[in-house]
């Protein structure tokens, strides 16, 4: 498995949810609840997780009779996005590259793929 | 990792993009917020004829309410991102081409109309309506042009 491969992002509503903030800066919970189509305790559950690895930012905003949550990728975080979205990448051109054909005729080949030559000796 | 779920998970990725970048346009020039900046702009433009102190109220409050209604609008956006210098530029374009839409405008309502500089129907009325026009035209194409820049 590739090294940059992040098991901890690849979990679905994780990757989602830094899909989702990676276009942007400031983005709403709502918006992130919605667009997921996940409850509002599943989804606090894992911005949370995020948050502890330091992946996402939390601000609550308090000021008037609504609060309002948003949050927002750490650089650490876009950082760990890229390097996970390249590693699958990866993984996908590696599956499109054809693997080299074995010997057929029961002679078997060298390092370089090379068969003995049938007029040698 | 097998192929296909990595292929998944990478059209996962590419649409929920996507879906974020849809949210941040669409939030750009909603039609509220364009015929509200667009009285402010009118406003602005409309009271340089006026005497003073009411040229300068009547500007500080146009341009105010043109600014400050986009700045709200912003603020309680779902979607957030900082503006990048492209569109800062974008911006600054628009303002200056409507600044010369001002003003050429005034010029042909003066020499051309004939229009008297005080009024209802002054050289800055008519030439802030005619800006408001310019500003309700070019939004579309300013809306095209930041939307290009957003990646």
């Amino acid at each position: 498995m590739d090294p940059r491969f992040d098991e901890f992002l690849h979990v679905p509503a994780r990757l989602s949810i830094v899909a989702l903030l990676a276009p942007a800066d400031w983005v709403d919970f709502g918006f992130l609840r919605d667009t997921i189509e996940t409850s509002d305790s599943a989804l606090s559950k894992q911005i949370s997780a995020l948050a502890s690895a330091g992946y996402v930012t939390v601000r609550k905003d308090t000021g008037g009779r609504t609060r309002r949550t948003s949050v927002r990728l750490t650089p650490e975080g876009r950082r760990a996005f890229q390097r996970h979205a390249a590693a699958l990448e990866r993984i996908v051109t590696a599956a499109r590259i054809p693997a080299p054909q074995p010997a057929t005729d029961g002679e078997p080949a060298d390092d370089a793929g090379r068969r003995p030559s049938a007029h040698s000796g | 990792m097998d192929p296909q779920d990595a292929q998944s998970s990478l059209d996962t990725i590419h649409r929920l993009q996507d879906r974020t970048r849809q949210e941040i346009v669409r939030g750009l020039f909603p039609l509220p917020y364009v015929l509200i900046s667009a009285l402010g702009l009118f406003a602005g433009f409309a009271a340089a004829d006026l005497p003073d102190p009411w040229s300068t109220a009547g500007t500080v409050f146009g341009f105010t309410l043109w600014a400050g209604v986009g700045i709200v609008y912003g603020h309680f956006a779902s979607v957030r991102r900082k503006a990048t210098a492209r569109e800062a530029g974008i911006y600054l374009a628009m303002m200056v081409a409507l600044l010369a839409v001002f003003g050429a405008s005034r010029i042909t309502a003066h020499f051309w109309l004939g229009l008297p500089s005080e009024g209802v129907v002054s050289q800055s009325v008519v030439a802030a309506a005619v800006t408001v026009a310019a500003y309700l035209a070019i939004t579309p194409l300013v809306r095209r042009g930041i939307k290009a820049t957003i990646d």
